[in-house]
């Protein structure tokens, strides 16, 4: 089967791609609206540590993305629930949607490409000879290595020889989600298929984990678009997980942090404190040990969507020794269980009782019970009585001026 | 309403024949409890002077960031407002419900709602954290019209600013008039009229805004949320201060009165303040029928009947506010003075008690936050309240206020 039909088409795709992320935009109608948006999002997602995001206005931050080529992605699918793709295409606003697709050139994905069968493996060859050494390649699932990887094939390939294949032409590899960063769900037990992570099979790459179960789309793009403008990637942790995303705990600015250390915890699913939105930690959340910044980037363009918004304790997805490897349920060790120093002390002093004070309003009370008591005796018990005791002669007291009702 | 006819002399009466008064003119000002009242307005004032002039609350206050309620507002704008509500009781009871008869307490109702209103404000401004900036409440472009907070701040001086001292307009014009200069009761003659006139429309505004204020006082502690305990705590609240402020406004002015009645040696009208009481024991029953039917609808009757603490509390309240009512439900115990100044006083006990534990026996707002006030506190709030009664018995004599007998 010749490529007579596919051909063309791929070169004219290539065609495209050489064009920057603006004159896509601006090709595929999406607003620029929904370019600052995104704009705005990034710089909250990447608060510090990302030099893309490091701009005074998200016009700049926008201008920034709009000038650079769009990074040529090529996306391969191993052992994975495709959760991770979702989370990039699930946005609640179709024109973002638009947006995210337009932002990166995604040459090959198995789940979004139109292509099967013969063709789509004539575009995994294409994408990658046109941008050989360029291309980012992004990993989704984690690589079986047990009896020689057979327990998963690609076009009768063993997914080891793809990673080796794909990832070894790319300029830089992303793993994105827990299985991609190190084995995540297919490893967890026994792992019978003796999953890994992309870290543990590439050794001369660079390598950025973006681990998370799903991990947030923006961690994602702002690794992307960080290589594609300025062709560098972010400062990483010990875990390869850039530095903007994964430098503080959950626990660290978790919205219901105040209820932690005022001692207001949900006990029970469903229970009063649940309702209230108290904190999680007693049902296992996983906030106090994760790294992730989850607490203030939620998901889907919705506030307040993410596990703990919703009120489900954090399995700590993100984390190597926690998600798969705890269980959900129990509780975690809480490394930091105060406060930073600069923030406002939450725990109130207490209120001071002066023995002075409590004797004032002892004496205060007494003395209006006792005035009340002796002026209501002085009231006559006659019905219809209207004299008062001392009344000058039983009529009106008077006043100087209409004494007598004028 | 048989509408008196312009009058030649106005101290007769600027608005109509009802409200009219004496003033006790025979007594002394400078009795020893004037001067005990005027030692303790002067010990709260020096207090608050220093307070606002130092700028910082806490060497004066025992309030904490958790526990913000200190007594000032607790006590003197939530508590004594209620007491302070008599002119919107005795004012919707003469003018919408037409009972005309009530306007000769009506002077004695505006002038106690004026100055506790008045020191309930003087409270809240020793209150703000930071005075320096009040002005910007002056600035209607830095309103945040969706604050209950604001409502409360904007309707309450302007309620007592505006419509009570306007209220309180006839009894000083007609004093202008003793004043015995041909000039001064040539400009009486002028506008005493235009009061008359333009008063029923005045006095329309002056039921809208406590209305509204003290409603948003409810409102508050609605925000309050889970802090406030739940045999308190119901999206009633708003209502339920309300009516609670028309049943202490009733038992205030009977007290008032009374005690005046009592201390100036003046003949009762038995008839006038059984009529009150009258309306403050029906005001309670509806009162109460919102309040018990409310807990029963929220299924909290486990709690009020769980005998601890807050039970107990629940049930002590009730019965304070309850007993008076029941027992004025007697027509033959309206008639007799003893009872009727008793069941006023627990009326406003338990009024007081009402407006007063959602914001400190019932309210917790963390662990470990408690609150007593400070002997400052204490001064500066014995202080406002000597300030009621001082500045009371200073008006009776020098103004019209007390009620003059109908018949002669």
């Amino acid at each position: 089967m010749t490529h007579t039909e596919t051909g063309p088409l791929a070169a004219t795709e290539t065609t495209d791609r050489a064009g920057t992320i603006g004159d896509a935009l601006t090709r595929s109608g999406v607003s620029r609206r929904a370019l600052l948006e995104f704009a705005g999002k990034l710089m909250v997602a990447a608060p510090a540590g990302l030099a893309l995001a490091a701009k005074l206005s998200p016009d700049a931050v926008a201008e920034e993305i709009a000038k650079a080529r769009r990074p040529s992605v090529i996306w391969l699918h191993f052992q994975d629930c495709t959760g991770c793709t979702e989370t990039l295409l699930r946005t609640s606003k179709p024109d973002l949607g638009d947006l995210l697709l337009n932002l990166i050139s995604l040459d090959y994905h198995e789940t979004v490409m139109a292509a099967s069968g013969k063709q789509a493996e004539a575009a995994l060859h294409d994408a990658m000879t046109a941008n050989a050494g360029k291309y980012v390649c992004v990993v989704e699932g984690s690589i079986p290595t047990k009896d020689q990887g057979i327990y998963m094939k690609l076009a009768g390939r063993p997914a080891l020889d793809v990673l080796a294949d794909v990832a070894g032409k790319a300029a830089a590899v992303i793993a994105i989600g827990s299985c991609a960063s190190w084995g995540g769900v297919p490893s967890s037990g026994i792992n019978p298929t003796g999953a890994v992570g992309v870290d543990a099979l590439l050794k001369d790459k660079p390598i950025v984990n973006v681990p998370g179960c799903p991990p947030n789309p923006y961690t994602f793009l702002g690794v992307v678009l960080q290589y594609a403008t300025a062709g560098t990637l972010p400062a990483l942790d010990a875990e390869k997980r850039p530095l903007f995303a994964f430098d503080r705990y959950i626990h660290d600015h978790c919205p219901r942090r105040a209820h932690f250390d005022a001692g207001r915890f949900a006990r029970q699913f469903g229970d009063e404190g649940h309702r209230h939105g108290w904190c999680l930690y007693p049902l296992g959340c996983k906030g106090p040990i994760t790294h992730a910044g989850c607490s203030t980037r939620h998901f889907n363009e919705l506030p307040e969507v993410w596990p703990i918004g919703i009120g489900a304790p954090c399995v700590g997805c993100t984390e190597r020794a926690v998600a798969f490897k705890t269980p959900i349920f129990d509780k975690s060790a809480v490394p930091a269980p105060t406060p930073s120093a600069q923030y406002p002390e939450i725990r109130p002093e207490t209120g001071t009782v002066s023995p002075v004070a409590t004797g004032i309003v002892g004496a205060v009370v007494g003395a209006l019970v006792g005035a009340a008591y002796v002026a209501s005796k002085r009231f006559s018990t006659v019905p219809g009585d209207e004299r008062v005791p001392g009344e000058p002669d039983g009529s009106s007291g008077g006043g100087a001026d209409g004494g007598k009702g004028v | 309403m048989a509408r008196a006819k312009p009058l030649a002399h106005p101290h007769e009466s600027v608005i109509n024949r009802w409200q009219r008064g004496v003033a006790v003119y025979e007594a002394p000002v400078l009795t020893p409890w004037f001067v005990v009242f005027l030692a303790m307005f002067v010990a709260g004032t020096v207090i608050a002077a220093f307070r606002l002039l130092g700028g910082s609350l806490a060497p004066f206050a025992a309030m904490t960031d958790a526990y913000a309620w200190g007594v000032w507002k607790t006590f003197n704008v939530m508590a004594l407002t209620a007491l302070g509500s008599g002119a919107l009781a005795v004012g919707l009871a003469s003018w919408v419900l037409g009972r005309h008869h009530l306007h000769t307490v009506m002077r004695t109702a505006l002038v106690t709602s004026f100055l506790f209103y008045a020191t309930g404000l003087l409270g809240l401004l020793t209150d703000v954290g930071r005075p320096w900036n009040f002005w910007n409440m002056l600035l209607p472009w830095r309103w945040n019209t969706e604050s209950a907070l604001w409502e409360v701040a904007f309707a309450m001086p302007v309620y007592c600013a505006a419509f009570l001292l306007y209220e309180n307009g006839p009894m000083v014009v007609e004093r202008l008039w003793h004043a015995r200069s041909d000039r001064v009761r040539g400009w009486v003659r002028t506008w005493h009229p235009r009061i008359r006139k333009t008063y029923p429309f005045v006095v329309a505004g002056a039921y809208v805004a406590p209305i509204i204020h003290q409603s948003s006082l409810g409102a508050l502690m609605v925000l309050a949320g889970h802090k406030v305990h739940p045999l308190w705590q119901t999206d009633l609240l708003p209502l339920l201060y309300l009516v609670q402020a028309l049943v202490c406004g009733f038992g205030a002015v009977i007290v008032v009165l009374m005690t005046s009645c009592l201390v100036w040696r003046r003949p009762l009208d038995v008839k006038v303040l059984g009529e009150l009481a009258d309306l403050m024991s029906w005001t309670t029953l509806a009162w109460l029928a919102l309040r018990l039917g409310d807990v029963v609808v929220r299924g909290r009757l486990g709690d009020a009947f769980a005998l601890d603490a807050f039970s107990l509390l629940f049930l002590a309240e009730t019965a304070v506010i309850a007993t008076p009512a029941l027992l004025l439900r007697s027509p033959r115990l309206r008639a007799v003075p003893r009872a009727l100044y008793a069941s006023a006083l627990l009326a406003c006990l338990g009024g007081l008690a009402y407006r007063f534990i959602p914001t400190t026996l019932a309210y917790a707002p963390g662990k470990g936050s408690t609150y007593f006030p400070s002997v400052p506190e204490l001064v500066i709030t014995l202080g406002l309240v000597a300030t009621v009664v001082g500045a009371f018995s200073l008006v009776v004599k020098r103004f019209a206020v007390l009620p003059a007998p109908l018949e002669s």
